[in-house]
């Protein structure tokens, strides 16, 4: 009875020792195309291998995903999602790295996340649902679903986060580039992080919920879509409409300014 | 043709000589009259707000399009409709008089305001109040010498509450008033408090799917009853579709209401139940962001029990509709 007791006991403990172990290591749960791992040794590449379903990925293994390759990784309770052409590394439990490309962060319950990018890095303390899209000034951009917490930087200090406003982190010391109100509805539609993955996020109702606060606080839409930013002075934003160009303006006339009888009559 | 015009020059004019007649014909009318629940959360139908947006270009991300938010959360609507539909028994009636057909005309202004956004972290609570006033006319002489037509003046203040379920709930109250044009009396009014609830389902198509039932008590005052008749009870449930088919967004909808009478003698509406069926179809064609234009018709059987003066009627309604629509 005694011997069977321990071996009870020695089960447990290695199951929980087990489950901890591994519940510390971010697991690949779903894999589209080709996606591959980059082991770095002293910061140089040793070896390259496959990321496949299930497989854990460890904090010296930089993620690099094909053209119309995704994954999603699951760290805990948090779930991943990196875009197509995209690299990025998770550093520890808690931190993320983005080189290139795009990827989503989501979790239910409050949590600190250091993101980072070649130049910039932000703490986001809180919870929700977050995608994060690296820019070509080396700073990132940080656009928040649905989300409740604090974000914060070296130089910019704590700011609340707003659903559905995007932030662009820029520069090293950190600090906060403008801040742009995005349509959420269209951004949920247009999203392949949101859409291209089997099972939907345990937060998709919260951001049905983020939406619907969006719409009925709707004043107006621009007719332009935001790109990347070049610099840390310039944002690119694709005008559409009768002429599609890329411009580094940002003042461009919300729909709501059109003129009393076009915005009565006029077509978004 | 002139046979038909002929019973309802004869009808109409024996109508117009017995007071009583009209009088009762009133009634049905009122009784009849389907008061629809207003749709607050912008003045729009849920197909308007779905139908807007363009079409996204796909990428990681996502489209990034800058938008500008008021600060509040306070927003207004207003707008205009205009209906003009052929009403295959005005009088709601299951007698001689239900062969009278009218063409009808209703012109509604409309306005209301939501007055603030409250997250509660699971749910989002906006207060609403609005009005309409609706201009109801009958064409068919036959109908008009019996003076019928009337002016419907609805006010209503609400609260609702969209939970991230995708369900709603929604409190409030609301009051209605007929006013006969001709001879410039209020006819009927009544305050309508009422609870009821809301879940839209996506379908596998792309369609929508509105489930809506709500209960309330009618609490009115009539001009031509004791005071309280026309009291009742009322518990309703609809299920409606909203399917997008290229530029025109087609709506069928079934809806049932039960009521329940308890006041005046018994077999005269003490006692009295209705059941009342509706299947309509709405194709609207929104040809700029404000402006709507519709099709519609819509077939209801009443089936009453309990009451001693009929009840059960049925009725068909088809006709056009243009909706102007601006938020603020």
């Amino acid at each position: 009875m005694s011997s069977f007791s321990n071996r009870i006991l020695i089960f447990a403990v290695a199951s929980a020792a087990a489950f901890f172990l591994n519940g510390e290591k971010p697991k690949v749960s779903f894999v589209s195309g080709k996606v591959e791992y980059v082991e770095l040794v002293d910061g140089k590449a040793n070896s390259i291998g496959i990321i496949e379903n299930n497989c854990s990925i460890q904090s010296n293994h930089l993620i690099a995903t094909a053209k119309g390759s995704r994954t999603q990784i699951q760290y805990d309770s948090k779930t991943w999602r990196l875009g197509s052409l995209s690299a990025a590394r998770w550093l520890d439990n808690d931190s993320f790295w983005i080189h290139s490309g795009s990827a989503l962060f989501c979790s239910e319950e409050i949590t600190t996340v250091h993101f980072s990018s070649i130049e910039s890095n932000a703490t986001f303390y809180g919870k929700g649902t977050i995608i994060v899209e690296a820019t070509s000034n080396g700073g990132f951009k940080f656009i928040p679903l649905e989300a409740e917490g604090t974000i914060s930087t070296a130089k910019g200090g704590v700011k609340n986060i707003t659903e559905g406003q995007m932030l662009l982190i820029l520069g090293q010391p950190s600090e906060f580039g403008d801040a742009y109100d995005i349509d959420l509805m269209l951004l949920v539609k247009s999203s392949r992080l949101l859409n291209y993955f089997p099972s939907p996020l345990s937060t998709f109702d919260q951001i049905g919920l983020a939406i619907y606060v969006q719409q009925l606080k709707l004043k107006g839409k621009y007719d332009a879509l935001i790109g990347d930013a070049t610099t840390n002075e310039n944002l690119q934003l694709w005008k559409f409409g009768k002429n599609t160009n890329a411009e580094s303006s940002t003042s461009q006339s919300p729909e709501s300014k059109k003129g009393f009888f076009k915005s009565f009559f006029g077509k978004e | 043709m002139k046979k038909t015009s002929l019973l309802l020059a004869l009808l109409s004019s024996s109508l117009v000589s017995n007071a009583q007649t009209a009088a009762e014909a009133s009634q049905s009318r009122i009784q009849g009259t389907q008061r629809e629940q207003p749709a607050p959360v912008t003045g729009k139908n849920i197909t308007a707000q779905e139908a807007e947006g363009t079409s996204p270009a796909e990428s990681d991300t996502g489209a990034q399009r800058p938008i500008s938010l008021k600060k509040s959360g306070i927003s207004s609507f207003f707008g205009y409709d205009t209906k003009i539909f052929y009403r295959d028994n005005p009088l709601s009636v299951d007698n001689a008089l239900s062969e009278m057909k009218t063409g009808m005309w209703t012109n509604t202004f409309f306005g209301g305001a939501g007055l603030g956004v409250f997250d509660m972290d699971d749910a989002v609570v906006t207060p609403y109040i609005g009005g309409s006033y609706t201009i109801n006319d009958y064409l068919e002489t036959a109908v008009q010498e019996l003076e019928l037509n009337y002016n419907s003046t609805n006010a209503y203040a609400l609260l609702l509450a969209q939970f991230s379920n995708g369900l709603s709930g929604r409190i409030g109250v609301s009051y209605a008033m007929d006013k006969n044009t001709e001879s410039d009396t209020e006819e009927y009014s009544e305050f309508f408090p009422n609870i009821g609830i809301m879940k839209t389902f996506s379908l596998p198509s792309g369609t929508l799917a509105v489930l809506d039932a709500y209960v309330g008590k009618h609490t009115s005052t009539s001009n031509q009853n004791p005071e309280d008749i026309l009291d009742n009870l009322e518990i309703a449930a609809s299920y409606g579709l909203i399917h997008r088919q290229g530029a025109f967004i087609i709506k069928p909808k079934y809806s049932l209401s039960f009521k329940s009478y308890d006041k005046g003698d018994k077999g005269n509406n003490d006692g009295r139940e209705d059941l009342t069926h509706n299947l309509s179809v709405k194709i609207d064609y929104p040809f700029a962001d404000s402006l709507t234009l519709s099709l519609f018709s819509g077939y209801t059987i009443r089936d009453t029990s309990g009451y001693d003066l009929g009840g059960d009627y049925e009725n068909f309604d088809g006709g056009l509709g243009l909706t102007l629509n601006s938020r603020f």
